[in-house]
């Protein structure tokens, strides 16, 4: 119960400022498309250079946490995430706003979030001993086998039919070929200067959800029907809570979704939002409701993301493994304040580590408070005309494009993709499995080549590929994946032939 | 606009055309060793395109649920052509001239009010100045975040 002696730490006036500035900005700063987690975390370290360790690792934790719940805002309101965690939360949080919902959609993805959030801050205060040996039981193998399960779990997402999910999965994978490749250096599928560094993850999610976006409700701005996006009923946030609170399965599914993959170090939160929301889709009662405006969607997919945050530090400060994306730069801002990750860190330095592993609870409870003040006035957003909302996000996505790399090569391949990728809309292809497929690509490829290396030198390629219990797991739970989707979506055809 | 009888079928068509380029691109005169995972990824490609087209032969009558199979390219080619000029002048200009610039021209073609009132034009012009200002605000001076400056800015 060490976490307890260091928690009156978090409750210095100080302190406390330190979570509501960092909550709030997070919060605002996840809502723009293409400042994600990783650099808003990354644009605040230069802030906390001259704090104190523990005040330094406290506004780092509240942005962490804030931004991964902000970019749900903009999924759920414009269908454009804020960063790859929020890709299932756009797929029903932006049906709900299309149907007047918004401000209740809001009030479901922040009430997950704190769920999930403080499940896996409670996860990483008491299994971080045991969780450390199981992310070191991961191997290329398994890594390997978890980004296939990820391709196939795609192909139950966002598409109009199995097969086209799991080519636009593919075709994600082919993008992240370009550049070069991982273990030989040498280039591929290089043919302009533009292309030399490959396709950056967060350019791609730009370009493959905000283009399409603008260029959709610039067709709705002509049409005239409405001036605003769309009409909005005010929900309150007490009825919301009552509807959540009875969601457990989907609480459930998502939290413990989250927090295994969070701890898996590599995986990355972006794939837990998308299991959570396949597995909750795929024992719901309702399964046709998905992707129509099930809250369940927006449940799983939340409490899942917002349960990674604290399992991916897991393995970081435990084994200097980065979690995700986000939590290696936020070992940047350990080792800045002299803070070495490993198993002496909970003993040489206890009190600044848990100060900032309460001050995420804490910070929890902000990301709640602000953000059920948010979503009451999010209502002026829905109001928004068309053409506004078209203009401002084009900006906002060449500046958030521009501003990763300082590339323009990186403004030129967004505007590529998204302009193919709202061609490819029109012939029933969606943008979250090319995304997945873009993020799960260099994960697939490099474990795959250095599982190879292994075997080779070992029992054979094969074998050791298919060995091992996760690997066995894994596998079945990929054939069951692909298999459970070619069965509901044939059940489905069958059910709305008969209905005609 | 361009309407697809059935986008099914069309769009069989089309990702095996893609398949195929992929699968040259991969296998014509490269190396085995360096691209050996873009050729699994062109395999498995051409089979699924394959067993789309399949799965689509004979589906002429089939009333696909695709509400937004159509293009309506008379109402997004101003939207294409800002878009394209905005990205060609966006390192000549600087990104917050023409970013203005684009906003604005959104504003003007797009929506009910016809761009020559000028009292609908006065206020697309203030909301554009705004949106800049704060843009540059928060990130260029509040966060030093840069962008490219061109002639202008």
């Amino acid at each position: 119960m060490d976490f307890l002696n260091y928690f009156g730490n978090v409750f210095t006036p100080y302190h406390l400022m330190l979570l509501f500035g960092g909550t709030t900005a997070g919060l605002i700063l996840g809502a723009l498309p293409g400042l994600s987690p990783t650099m808003a975390v990354a644009l605040i370290i230069p802030f906390t250079f001259h704090m104190q360790p523990a005040s330094g690792l406290i506004l780092l934790g509240a942005m962490y946490t804030a931004t991964v719940a902000g970019g749900a805002i903009s999924a759920i309101l414009v269908n454009v995430p804020g960063a790859p965690a929020n890709i299932a939360t756009a797929l029903d949080g932006h049906q709900l706003a299309r149907q007047g919902r918004a401000s209740e959609a809001l009030h479901y993805c922040f009430l997950s979030s704190f769920v999930g959030g403080l499940f896996g801050i409670i996860i990483l205060i008491f299994f971080t001993p045991p969780l450390a040996d199981l992310a070191l039981k991961f191997g290329p193998t398994e890594l390997f086998w978890i980004a296939i399960l990820g391709i196939t779990v795609i192909g139950t997402i966002g598409s109009k039919s199995v097969v086209k999910g799991l080519m636009a999965g593919l075709f994600g994978l082919a993008i992240s070929t370009i550049g070069d490749n991982p273990m030989l250096g040498e280039q591929r599928f290089v043919y302009s200067e533009h292309m030399e560094s490959g396709i950056h993850i967060v350019v791609a999610l730009i370009g493959l959800f905000a283009l399409p976006q603008i260029l959709t409700l610039l067709e709705e701005s002509r049409k005239g029907t409405s001036d605003s996006m769309f009409a909005l009923s005010e929900a309150k946030w007490v009825t919301s809570l009552h509807y959540n609170i009875r969601r457990v399965k989907a609480l459930t599914i998502g939290s413990i979704v989250g927090a295994i993959v969070g701890v898996i170090p590599g995986a990355g939160g972006q794939i837990a939002g998308l299991v959570a929301y396949d597995q909750v889709k795929k024992t719901s009662a309702n399964p046709e409701l998905f992707g129509h405006g099930e809250p369940d969607g927006v449940i799983a997919a939340e409490s899942a993301n917002n349960a990674m945050v604290g399992p991916s530090l897991v393995p970081l400060l435990t084994l200097s493994i980065p979690g995700s994306p986000t939590a290696a730069v936020l070992l940047g801002g350990l080792l800045i304040h002299g803070l070495f990750p490993g198993p002496d860190l909970f003993t040489l330095h206890a009190e600044v580590i848990w100060t900032f592993i309460d001050s995420l609870i804490v910070a929890q409870v902000f990301m709640l408070v602000i953000g059920l003040f948010l979503s009451r006035h999010s209502g002026w957003i829905m109001k928004v005309p068309s053409h506004y909302m078209a203009a401002a996000i084009l900006i906002l996505s060449v500046f958030g494009t521009y501003s990763i790399q300082s590339s323009y090569s990186d403004v030129l391949i967004m505007a590529i993709l998204g302009v193919v990728m709202f061609f490819a809309s029109k012939f029933g292809f969606g943008p979250a499995p090319v995304v997945l497929g873009i993020i799960l690509g260099p994960i697939a490829e490099d474990n795959f080549l250095q599982g190879k290396l292994i075997g080779e030198a070992g029992d054979g390629v094969v074998s050791y590929f298919l060995s091992g219990t996760i690997n066995i797991v894994l596998i079945l739970a990929t054939l069951g994946s692909v298999a459970y989707s070619v069965y509901a979506s044939h059940k489905m055809k069958q059910k709305s032939s008969t209905a005609f | 606009m361009i309407n697809f009888k059935n986008t099914e079928q069309a769009s069989a068509v089309f990702t095996l055309i893609i398949s195929a380029l992929f699968a040259f691109l991969a296998f014509y005169n490269t190396d085995a060793d360096t691209y050996l995972f873009p050729r699994i990824i062109a395999v498995a490609l051409a089979l699924l395109s394959i067993i789309l087209l399949i799965s689509n032969l004979g589906t002429g009558k089939q009333t696909v649920v695709e509400n937004s199979a159509a293009i309506n390219f008379r109402d997004i080619w101003p939207g294409l052509l800002i878009g394209l000029v905005f990205f060609l002048l966006l390192e000549t200009l600087g990104f917050y001239m023409s970013s203005f610039l684009a906003f604005l021209s959104i504003l003007l073609l797009y929506g009910k009010r016809k761009a020559m009132d000028i009292e609908a034009m006065t206020l697309k012009i203030i909301v554009s100045l705004a949106f800049m200002i704060i843009l540059f605000l928060l990130f260029w001076s509040g966060l030093n975040v840069r962008t490219p400056t061109g002639w202008f800015f």
